[in-house]
C-alpha cells in the first residue's frame, strides 16, 4: 500500500526553468524516503510542493495523492486539518519558526487547540509527555522558556515532539540536522527512526548528508536540476548505483576511512 | 604517488626556503620546522551581563602549530574552537596565558598592534559572502589588501589578482563579476585568494568548507592542500567534520567545553584516538560505508553546565566515569609522540 505517490510533478516559478521537472515516486507504508542532492536541486521544493506550503507564484502541474487525497487540488481548509495531524514537519531551523516572544508552552497548547478541544492543562500535561519522550529532561522549565533560552539542539526537539504529537501517519523533514552538532544530529536521526518502529509514522527526509542517508533510508532518491535522476533501496544507490551522477556525489564525500588528501594531492 | 608512512616529510616543499629569515619559535629544535604559532595555557573568560556570570570559554589550552604544517582543531559548539581563532586575531581579548607568533608574544597586542599580525595571519570564515563587500568587484577586492599594506603599486596589484585567480584554479574573468555574481564555490575561492595575497605565514579556517556541497567541499579542499605546498603555509583548520579534519591535516586536536581532550596524529585518528569524548564523535560520524547500529545516548542536552565542573568537563557525559572524574580535572599527559590526552582512565 502507498501512503503517497506523486506522478509528474513540475514546479515553475516566473515562466522560468521549472525548478522541479517531471518528478515521479511512490512511499510505500511504514517507510523512510531521503532525497538527497546538491544545492538548488530542487529537493526542498519537491518537498514543499507535496504539503502545498509553496508561495503563490509557483505554478505546480502534475498529480500528488496522500491518503487518497489529491494534495494540489485539496482547498485550505481540508489541508489545514491535515497538517499537524496527519501529516508534520520539521524544518531545518525550527526556532525561526517559533513565536520569539511567547512561551514553549503557549505556543504548544496554540497547535494543539488546532486540532481539538484540550484544557490549558491537559494541554501542558500532553506536551510535557511528548517532550520526555524526545528525551528532553525537566519538559516543564522547557514549556515554560522562550525559544531563545534554549539551545539549537533542544529547539529542534521541541519542534520534532511538536510534530510527532498527534502521532502523523507521515513525516516530512527538510535537513532536519543541518544545523546540529554531528552527537546531537545521531541523536535526532535516531529518534526520528525510533517513531517509524514505535508508531509506523512514514518519513519524508531532505538531506544533502549522504552518511544520513544511507544510514536511516529504506528508499534514496537523487535529485540534479530538477529531476530525479536516481531511485532506488539505499543499498542499490550506495553501493550499486546507475547514474554517472550519483557516482560522482558519492566520490565526493570526504570519509574517515578514504585516503587522506593531504597525502594525496599537491 | 606518496605512501602513508612517511606522512610528515611529504609536508616539506622542496622549493620553498627563502622568505624564512626571521625564523623565531623559541622551542624549535634543529630537525624540527620551525614554529609559527605557540599557545600557552590560553584561558577566556567571559563575563555575563546582568548576574555577573562568567563563561569560561577557553581553559588552559596549550597548542603548537609548525611552519608547512596543518593543525586541525575539533568540537562542538560551544566548546571554545572558534575564540581561540578570534583571540589569536585580536578580535576577542585573552583573559590569561600567551599567545606567540613567529616568536613575538603577541596577547592582547590589541587593535593597533592588529596590523602587524595580519600580514602573517589570514583567516578564511564560514560564509564567504560575508566578507565580500557586496558593490566592489572580485579584482579590486583581491587588490585591496596589497594596496592596504604597500606591498605593491596599482598596476603590480593588477596583474597580482590575475595570477591569485590562477592559484585558486578560477578564470581571470571573473575578476570584473561583482561577488553575487560568483556561486559559492567561486566565492570561497576567492576568499582564500585574497587571504594568501599578502603571503601570510599562517592561515586560519574556521569552518571554511561547511557551507559548501560536497563536490564543491571536496575541490576547494584539494586546493588548499596544493597552496599549503606550494607556498608553505600553515594551517589552523577550525571545523566539527572530523573526515574533513583527519583528511587535510597533520594533528588533531579534540576540545570539549572549552579544555583540550585529546591531541593525536590525524592518521591515528579513527584507530588509535582513545579519549572517551573522541570515541563519542567518532561514533557519531554517519557514512556511507556501515550501516552498523551505533550506540547513541539520548539524554545529552548540551555543554554548559559541563564547563563549571570541578573535575573533568566530560564526566557528566562520560561512559567510563570514576569517582574521581567529577572531583579533579584530569592534567594532559603524554600517551606516544604527538598523542597527549586528558583523562583519568588509566589503561588504552
Amino acid at each position: 500500500m502507498n501512503i503517497l505517490e506523486v506522478e509528474n510533478l513540475s514546479i515553475t516559478y516566473d515562466r522560468e526553468k521549472s525548478a522541479v521537472d517531471h518528478v515521479s515516486f511512490s512511499v510505500p507504508d511504514h517507510s523512510i524516503i531521503c532525497l538527497v542532492g546538491e544545492s538548488g536541486s530542487g529537493k526542498s521544493t519537491v518537498l514543499h510542493g507535496i504539503m502545498g506550503l509553496l508561495p503563490r507564484s509557483a505554478l505546480v502541474k502534475g498529480k500528488v495523492t496522500l491518503f487518497g487525497q489529491d494534495m494540489i487540488k485539496a482547498k485550505k481548509s481540508r489541508l489545514n486539518q491535515m497538517r499537524g495531524k496527519d501529516i508534520a514537519v520539521i524544518f531545518q531551523d525550527t526556532g525561526r519558526y517559533m513565536n520569539p516572544i511567547s512561551t514553549i508552552g503557549a505556543q504548544y497548547r496554540e497547535f494543539l487547540r488546532q486540532h481539538g478541544k484540550y484544557s490549558k492543562q491537559e494541554c501542558r500535561d500532553l506536551a510535557a509527555e511528548v517532550l520526555r519522550r524526545v528525551h528532553l529532561q525537566e519538559p516543564e522549565r522547557v514549556l515554560d522558556s522562550y525559544p531563545f533560552e534554549l539551545s539549537g539542539g533542544m529547539r529542534q526537539r521541541v519542534g520534532i515532539a511538536m510534530a510527532i504529537t498527534l502521532n502523523p501517519k507521515i513525516l516530512f523533514a527538510d535537513e532536519p540536522t543541518s544545523a546540529l552538532d554531528v552527537t546531537v544530529q545521531a541523536q535526532v536521526i535516531r529518534q526520528m527512526m525510533n517513531l517509524r518502529t514505535k508508531y509506523g509514522t512514514s518519513i519524508i527526509m531532505v538531506t544533502h548528508n549522504m552518511g544520513v542517508a544511507a544510514y536511516m533510508a529504506d528508499y534514496i532518491g537523487v535529485m540534479q536540476n530538477g529531476k530525479l535522476v536516481e531511485w532506488g533501496t539505499a543499498p542499490e544507490v550506495i553501493h550499486n548505483p546507475k547514474q554517472e551522477y550519483t557516482r560522482n556525489l558519492l566520490a565526493a564525500i570526504v570519509e574517515m576511512d578514504d585516503e587522506r588528501l593531504i597525502l594525496s594531492c599537491g | 604517488m606518496k605512501d602513508m608512512g612517511n606522512a610528515d616529510n611529504s609536508i616539506v616543499p622542496s622549493n620553498i626556503e627563502n622568505n624564512t629569515d626571521n625564523t623565531g619559535g623559541a622551542e624549535a629544535s634543529v630537525s624540527e620546522d620551525p614554529v609559527i604559532l605557540e599557545l600557552k595555557h590560553v584561558c577566556k573568560t567571559f563575563k555575563g551581563g546582568k548576574k555577573s556570570t562568567e563563561t569560561k570559554a577557553v581553559q588552559d589550552v596549550s597548542l603548537v602549530v609548525r611552519q608547512g604544517k596543518s593543525i586541525g582543531v575539533v568540537g562542538e559548539s560551544g566548546c571554545g574552537k572558534s575564540t581561540i581563532a578570534r583571540m589569536i586575531t585580536q578580535f576577542t581579548p585573552t583573559s590569561s596565558g600567551q599567545i606567540l607568533l613567529d616568536g613575538q608574544d603577541i596577547t592582547n597586542i590589541g587593535p593597533s598592534g592588529a596590523k602587524e599580525i595580519y600580514r602573517k595571519v589570514q583567516m578564511v570564515f564560514q560564509d564567504p559572502y560575508s566578507v565580500f563587500s557586496p558593490r566592489m568587484q572580485v579584482g579590486t577586492f583581491l587588490e585591496e589588501g596589497l594596496l592596504h599594506f604597500g606591498i605593491m603599486s596599482h598596476a603590480e596589484a593588477a596583474k597580482e589578482a590575475v595570477a591569485l585567480m590562477e592559484q585558486v584554479e578560477l578564470s581571470p574573468d571573473l575578476l570584473t563579476r561583482f561577488p553575487h555574481q560568483l556561486s559559492g564555490g567561486q566565492q570561497q575561492r576567492v576568499a582564500i585568494a585574497r587571504a594568501i595575497s599578502i603571503k601570510p605565514k599562517l592561515l586560519i579556517l574556521d569552518e571554511a568548507t561547511s557551507a559548501l556541497d560536497v563536490s564543491v567541499q571536496k575541490q576547494v579542499l584539494k586546493l588548499l592542500v596544493k597552496l599549503q605546498k606550494r607556498n608553505n603555509l600553515s594551517y589552523l583548520f577550525i571545523g566539527h567534520d572530523l573526515a574533513v579534519i583527519r583528511s587535510i591535516t597533520d594533528q588533531v586536536i579534540v576540545m570539549y567545553a572549552g579544555r583540550l581532550m585529546e591531541e593525536i596524529d590525524s592518521e591515528e585518528l579513527d584507530y588509535h584516538a582513545c579519549h572517551p569524548y573522541t570515541q563519542r564523535l567518532l561514533g557519531s560520524v554517519f557514512s556511507i560505508h556501515d550501516r552498523d547500529v551505533k550506540e547513541i545516548e539520548l539524554e545529552y542536552l548540551g555543554m554548559e553546565d559541563d564547563r563549571e565542573s570541578k573535575g573533568c568537563v566530560f564526566c557528566n557525559r562520560c561512559p567510563y566515569a570514576m569517582d574521581i572524574c567529577s572531583k579533579e580535572a584530569p592534567v594532559m599527559r603524554t600517551l606516544h609522540d604527538n598523542h597527549r590526552i586528558a583523562c583519568h582512565l588509566k589503561d588504552f
